[in-house]
């Protein structure tokens, strides 16, 4: 008997040793009724039988093999995507997903070859259905991640959310204290925690910025009129602070003025005169100078420093990928090493980029900006 | 000026009334929407600082309830909250929000918004 054949008159049989199988993929198999997974694995056997009979081209199996099968568009899900997704969503791990694939294919292999005379299967019926089930399994798990991704980015958003108003709450007692004028040792006290949440609202909204342009949201911006001059000198006032030892520099020629998000600017020149901080040579100063044009404003940060490779300036941008290992996770300003990216991630959301350039002694970040987007 | 701040997290509502009672305002707290149009009825404030997610009564739903009321017409309401996203904003400025702050506000913010205010009433 061909598989196909099999697969849809012995299909009760087949069902029941997969739902056996599943059920002690625990925990997660406990939300799900059996009638549901019963629902899913039928349809995609069906779907497989189905493709069993159907006549495959040679280029149609070498694609499929490949976890490539042709795409319809506007198509309904497949039930394999669809049992993806609902894997996803009560909790399995992709692992165990998998091996729900492979306990299905040996179940069905199995009953085959236990029913049948040796000489009465066809081989070329096992190639198929392996195909079969691996384009189902990839399907499973195209639809999987993506529920995951969705899910994750869900929960670090209301995590994000949520950390703020304890932040808040930091912050403004830490300003209280400092205004009482309670002696040098609370307010010194109080700039120490001030700091410290101003460091870890850095690292809150790098984070969900990051995970959003992860998931190619790009960053949210709030334009309004503001005058680019005057925000990066409060920007680099509070820089003056932080860096009381570094000399920062602003020259302004032009219109600064523009319809932006000012906030996210200041985010994205701090962001770059800080990379300029820590890599730059130490005793000469970091120049921020904006030019206003006709069209737009471009602004450039600069700084002494030996040439760098174009190639090695353009690496900077990359979030980076500092391995598993734990202790080279995090820069030592406890930041995620995502600072030039989510500055280009910045400009872009406002129809602008950022270049990276090596002159004769200097690093050069470029920023141009349009004044209006379409 | 007339503050009254609002935010179910206690903490987060008595930092900001301390602080902005510091900087020489007339400062009311409230820790959730229907307590915030209670509050706001009897002191009638010119500034509400507001947090938008709360039980009982959310921040927008508090912002238009006060928004209908004679006192309320003229009062500026600043979101205080954790959302910023460009929808956040809409919906807020609907309700009747005149200004948007995104958690953690920094204290310098508060004070020359304040400032600000304080500056077009006088």
């Amino acid at each position: 008997m061909r598989l196909a054949d099999f697969i849809l008159r012995d299909m009760q049989a087949i069902l029941a040793q997969w739902e056996a199988f599943a059920a002690t993929r625990v925990p997660a198999a406990t939300s799900m009724t059996p009638l549901a997974l019963r629902n899913h694995a039928r349809q995609i056997l069906e779907a497989v039988a189905k493709d069993l009979s159907a006549f495959q081209s040679q280029h149609a199996q070498a694609a499929k093999s490949m976890g490539r099968a042709p795409k319809i568009m506007e198509a309904p899900e497949t039930a394999a995507q669809t049992h993806g997704f609902l894997r996803a969503q009560s909790g399995f791990q992709i692992n165990q997903m998998a091996s729900e694939y492979r306990a299905l294919r040996a179940s069905v292999l199995r009953l085959w070859m236990d029913a049948c005379q040796p000489n009465d299967f066809h081989a070329d019926d096992i190639v198929r259905f392996n195909e079969a089930i691996d384009q189902a399994l990839a399907e499973s798990i195209a639809f999987f991640s993506a529920e995951v991704d969705r899910a994750r980015e869900l929960f670090l958003g209301m995590l994000g959310h949520d950390m703020r108003t304890p932040l808040q709450a930091i912050h403004m007692t830490a300003s209280y204290l400092t205004l009482l004028n309670a002696g040098a040792k609370v307010s010194e006290a109080a700039s120490r925690l001030t700091n410290c949440s101003a460091r870890m609202k850095a690292l809150l909204d790098d984070l969900v910025e990051f995970n959003r342009t992860k998931l190619g949201m790009g960053i949210d911006i709030a334009p309004t009129d503001v005058d680019l001059a005057a925000l990066f000198g409060d920007e680099l006032a509070q820089l003056r602070a932080a860096y009381p030892d570094r000399q920062l520099e602003l020259e302004v020629v032009g219109d600064a003025h523009g319809f932006w998000d000012g906030l996210c600017l200041q985010r994205l020149l701090g962001n770059l005169v800080v990379n300029a901080l820590k890599y730059g040579a130490q005793d000469t100063p970091v120049r921020v100078i904006i030019a206003g044009e006709e069209a737009g404003v471009r602004f450039d940060v600069r700084n002494t420093g030996p040439a760098m490779e174009q190639s090695t300036l353009e690496q900077l941008f990359e979030p980076r990928n500092r391995g598993s290992q734990p202790e080279n996770r995090y820069t030592s300003e406890g930041s995620l090493g995502l600072g030039l990216h989510i500055a280009r991630e910045i400009a872009k959301a406002h129809g602008g980029e950022i270049e990276a350039r090596s002159e004769e002694t200097e690093i050069v970040f470029a920023v141009r900006l349009p004044r209006s987007q379409l | 000026m007339k503050v009254m701040v609002v935010d179910d997290n206690h903490d987060a509502a008595t930092s900001m009334s301390m602080l902005i009672e510091l900087l020489g305002h007339e400062v009311r707290t409230a820790f959730d929407g229907e307590e915030a149009v209670v509050v706001g009825s009897a002191f009638q404030p010119e500034v509400v600082m507001l947090d938008l997610g709360m039980p009982r009564m959310d921040g927008y739903e508090a912002c238009r309830r006060m928004r209908l009321q004679p006192w309320g017409a003229k009062m500026t309401v600043v979101a205080v909250t954790g959302w910023g996203q460009a929808e956040v904003r809409h919906a807020a400025a609907l309700a009747g929000f005149d200004r948007h702050l995104v958690k953690p506000v920094a204290p310098a913010l508060i004070a020359s918004t304040l400032d600000e205010l304080a500056a077009r009433i006088a």
